[in-house]
């Protein structure tokens, strides 16, 4: 049991896991945006080797700012984004599925965000401070529209487990294929990724929250957005898209995957960034209305009985 | 205990007995009236629990008597004896927390009357909760309604009395609906009897509305949901904070205990009853959460959580079904600590510091680990987070909504999600600015042990009933009537183990980096200056000081100012959600329009005392 739990927390789905694929992941992102822009790209490691270099670099910690809590704050992003890899990958790959699984992972995957508000406010820097105010605006935009897509799956499954979802995959139905669009908008901007980087706003806000991060610290934000590159998609693909399972669905699981991830970083590179205001109003009336009416066909479909709408 | 009866009625003759007597041993000796008062309601909390064993089968009538055409009668049923628990367990924390907090006040108010005022209201809400009728029951909500005023207005400051007088104000006009509640269910249905209405005498079918109607809204004033949820914003932050540990704590409870036992226990009502009580819930999640993120004021912010959180047991009560009762009794008792704790710990930030306001605060976690690390537990509860006890509750609401049979069900999920981001994001602000953060403040007093054990034990409560609900569970099952089955199993433990694990790597990391050594303190850099070699004469030439602090509440301002939902901010600021207002709009209008008869001419008077005269006498005469 013990050992079980250590394999699963350092090795399987835990640690080693997340960390070795997102590094992967996030190779395919850049490679990728590489070869839509018409460059070469990075070789496969070089993400491993940025984070080793940050890692070796000396850390400074801003005067002005809360110590504690600006050295507390890198750490929430990572630890909830491993708990929540390791039961998306158990749920799907061990079927060990417990009932609100949905909403613990739901739970967890606000914590990285939560991190990069929390540590833009401890540095005393008023750029960082702009940051993590936009970065709490655009969460409460996308969390809407991300919870109501959500409920339309769960609707349509019928339950809070997991491993419910991946009995057959609920994009295959009107409601669900809306929801999974809508979803997939909030991914984006759960991601940081443009259109919705306002937070992180390289030309403007220098890299907002994150300006005064250096070193180690700064790594673990790095870590943080590997691991979300592994696990956010892994989370649509779960509740959406009918998940994986073992031998040739690992494989098959593995090319949703890959799909989902292109799809975002193909929205990533033909958009420009929205304003931040742009982006909530794009948020709750584009977005949530999409989701609001998968909610609704979800319901009728649920209702009268029909599978497919 | 061979007849348990006669010590039950003691849970309500002790409280109210000792409350004069501390108010008078306290002018001989303030170290005996602290004392006796912590004793006693650590007593009445042992008795309580030692009551469990003897409801598990069914209610305990201690004594029926008859007075004239009245009946007084007293019983304690499974869930009212959770309440007794419930309210002497945070009484006795209270009671704890007091007599330091007190100290802020330097000698200056009579704090003998607050003790005795204490217990008084913990007699008060002990025995509405443990009547078995409701004329009886009546009497002793207006008790508790008239220590709560007395106890809020407490400091004697011009808000303090203001917002009294509007908690009283309304919790008034709610038992004026709730006596007319009780006169037309005694006119109609002939009995006040709790136990005869179960069995006998039925609701009058055509006079059900109007009855259910005016004990919702009676009960809901003190419940606090929205819209009639404006007294409690006001009150709670001008309350002593042992006080608002009280009020939200309990207080608002025991209004929603009878709405739970009137809609559920008497009377099975029907579904639409259900529906409407759980779209209330829904709404005034998401409004209370709204609104607790834009408070600056410390204790405001918890209020308005509170008000979010009331929402969440009503939502479960108006589900109905097992376990959405479960969940909302189960939520109700989890609220009770993690509210108390919360405002306990507000307590003691503001005994600490001396100011309510989040932008002057910061930097208290380093100071105060112990209490940090309670009031964090009780954050964590308050937003959900597994595997603490606030997890635990909403999970079985969540559940609860999808299992409910009714088109709209997924929508109260929605909310129910929502308002636990939305907590999320307020309880962030609330931590960050008072025990993270940049030090602001200067620290005037430590807090005592009595301040420090008032919050470590609900924060004990919170981990373990988190990560053990089994006694929760156990003692509400004879509420509900066995406990619904939940197929799979709820690994609190495993996460526990996983969320502990993770901070064991991060600690390992930062020790692995040799972070302490690496680290060197330099001054953020803006726009390439820096705060000590910015030149401030030059480039700020009338501006004394610059000022780097990042306040909380400018930050959170910019949910405020999107478009989308601004208009629920400026409908707060502007009073046209608060019912209170209205009512003194309509009662300004009513006096206005007679205005221009009262202006003070004795010839004017004159007119109106003659042709009131003729008026009479004409009356008289043609009769």
């Amino acid at each position: 049991m013990v050992g079980s739990l250590v394999f699963d927390f350092f090795v399987f789905p835990g640690l080693l896991f997340t960390l070795a694929a997102g590094i992967l992941a996030s190779w395919v992102v850049r490679k990728v945006s590489a070869l839509i822009q018409w460059r070469v790209g990075p070789p496969l490691l070089q993400p491993a080797y940025d984070i080793a270099k940050l890692f070796g670099k000396e850390n400074i910690i801003p005067k002005g700012g809360a110590e504690w809590s600006y050295i507390i704050a890198p750490l929430l992003g990572p630890a909830g984004l491993l708990l929540a890899s390791i039961i998306l990958v158990n749920s799907n790959y061990l079927g060990t599925s417990f009932i609100g699984d949905v909403i613990v992972v739901l739970y967890l995957l606000v914590l990285p965000a939560l991190s990069v508000v929390v540590g833009g406010m401890s540095t005393g820097n008023s750029l960082s401070a702009m940051g993590s105010n936009r970065e709490l605006r655009l969460m409460v935009s996308y969390e809407l529209p991300l919870l109501l897509a959500v409920t339309a799956a769960i609707v349509k499954s019928g339950g809070l487990k997991l491993a419910i979802f991946t009995a057959r995959p609920v994009a295959a139905s009107v409601s669900g294929a809306l929801g999974f669009i809508a979803a997939l908008l909030c991914i984006q901007a759960e991601l940081g990724f443009i259109p919705f980087d306002t937070p992180e706003a390289e030309t403007e806000l220098m890299g907002g929250p994150l300006i005064e991060y250096s070193g180690p610290l700064l790594g673990l934000y790095k870590i943080s957005n590997l691991m979300a590159l592994l696990v956010l998609p892994l989370f649509l693909v779960t509740v959406f898209l009918g998940g994986f399972s073992t031998g040739w669905g690992a494989l098959w699981g593995a090319i949703k995957y890959l799909l989902v991830l292109v799809g975002i970083i193909l929205i990533k590179n033909t958009n420009p960034r929205l304003r931040s205001d742009q982006a909530l109003k794009f948020f709750w009336y584009g977005a949530a209305p999409l989701a609001l009416i998968a909610l609704i066909l979800a319901v009728v479909g649920d209702l009268i009985g029909i599978g497919w709408v | 205990m061979s007849n348990p009866g006669i010590y039950g009625l003691a849970l309500l003759v002790i409280p109210l007995g000792a409350s004069p007597l501390v108010w008078l041993l306290g002018k001989f000796s303030k170290r005996l009236r602290n004392y006796l008062s912590g004793i006693i309601t650590l007593g009445i909390f042992g008795l309580s629990l030692g009551f469990f064993p003897y409801v598990q089968s069914g209610n305990l009538e201690f004594l029926t008597r008859e007075v004239g055409d009245v009946v007084i009668s007293f019983g304690l049923g499974p869930f009212s004896l959770l309440m007794v628990s419930l309210i002497s367990l945070l009484c006795f924390l209270a009671s704890i927390f007091s007599p330091s907090y007190l100290k802020r006040y330097e000698g200056e108010l009579n704090e003998n009357k607050y003790f005795g005022l204490l217990l008084g209201f913990m007699g008060g809400m002990i025995g509405a909760v443990i009547a078995e009728e409701l004329f009886t029951m009546f009497i002793f909500w207006e008790l508790m309604t008239l220590a709560a005023y007395f106890l809020i207005t407490f400091e004697h400051s011009t808000d303090s009395i203001k917002a009294g007088n509007k908690y009283f104000l309304m919790s008034e006009g709610g038992a004026l609906a709730i006596l007319a509640g009780i006169a037309l269910l005694w006119v109609t249905s002939g009995t006040t009897q709790l136990t005869e209405l179960q069995t006998t005498a039925a609701l009058d079918p055509e006079f059900s509305v109007p009855i259910l109607s005016l004990f919702l809204i009676g009960f809901g004033v003190k419940a606090a949901f929205f819209p009639i949820h404006s007294w409690l914003p006001d009150a709670h932050p001008e309350a002593p904070s042992p006080i608002s540990a009280l009020l939200s704590g309990i207080m608002i409870k025991v209004g929603l205990f009878w709405i739970i036992k009137i809609f559920w226990e008497l009377f099975s009502v029907s579904a639409s009853w259900g529906s409407t009580l759980a779209v209330i819930g829904a709404f005034t999640i998401l409004i209370g959460g709204f609104l607790a993120i834009v408070q600056n004021d410390i204790k405001r912010l918890i209020a308005y959580s509170s008000i979010s959180q009331v929402g969440y047991i009503m939502m479960g009560v108006g589900i109905g079904t097992g376990l959405g009762l479960a969940g909302g009794i189960i939520h109700l008792v989890n609220h009770a600590l993690f509210k108390g704790l919360l405002f306990l710990g507000a307590g003691i930030v503001v005994y600490v510091t001396g100011t309510r306001k989040l932008d002057d605060l910061g930097g208290l976690g380093r100071e105060m680990p112990l209490v940090f690390g309670s009031v964090v537990i009780g954050a964590l509860s308050l937003a959900g987070v597994p595997p603490l006890n606030g997890f635990y509750s909403k999970w079985i609401l969540y559940q609860a909504s999808i299992d409910f049979e009714r088109g709209f069900a997924p929508f109260l999920l929605v909310a129910a999600l929502f308002g636990s981001t939305l907590s999320v994001i307020y309880i962030t602000k609330f931590i960050y600015s008072a025990f993270l953060g940049e030090k602001s403040t200067e620290i005037e007093r430590y807090p005592g042990w009595g301040m420090k054990t008032a919050v470590a034990v609900p924060a004990i409560l919170c981990l373990g009933l988190g990560a053990h609900p089994r006694p929760l569970l156990q003692s509400i099952r004879p509420i509900i009537g066995g406990i619904p089955v939940f197929e799979g199993t709820w690994a609190a433990y495993m996460a526990a183990a996983f969320l502990l694990g993770a901070i064991a790597v991060g600690a390992a990391i930062y020790l692995l980096v040799d972070l302490k050594e690496r680290s060197t303190r330099k001054p953020a850099f803006m726009g390439g200056e820096n705060e000590e070699t910015i030149d401030t004469e030059r480039y700020f030439p009338y501006v004394d000081k610059l000022d780097f602090k990042v306040y909380p509440s400018e930050i959170y301002n910019s949910i405020k100012s999107s478009s989308i939902v601004n208009w629920l901010f400026v409908a707060e600021e502007r009073n046209f959600i608060d019912p209170y207002v209205a009512v003194s709009w309509v009662g300004k209008a009513f006096t206005r329009s007679l205005r221009w008869a009262h202006n003070g001419l004795l010839s004017r008077y004159l007119v109106w005392v003659f042709s009131g005269l003729i008026v009479i006498l004409w009356l008289l005469t043609t009769q």
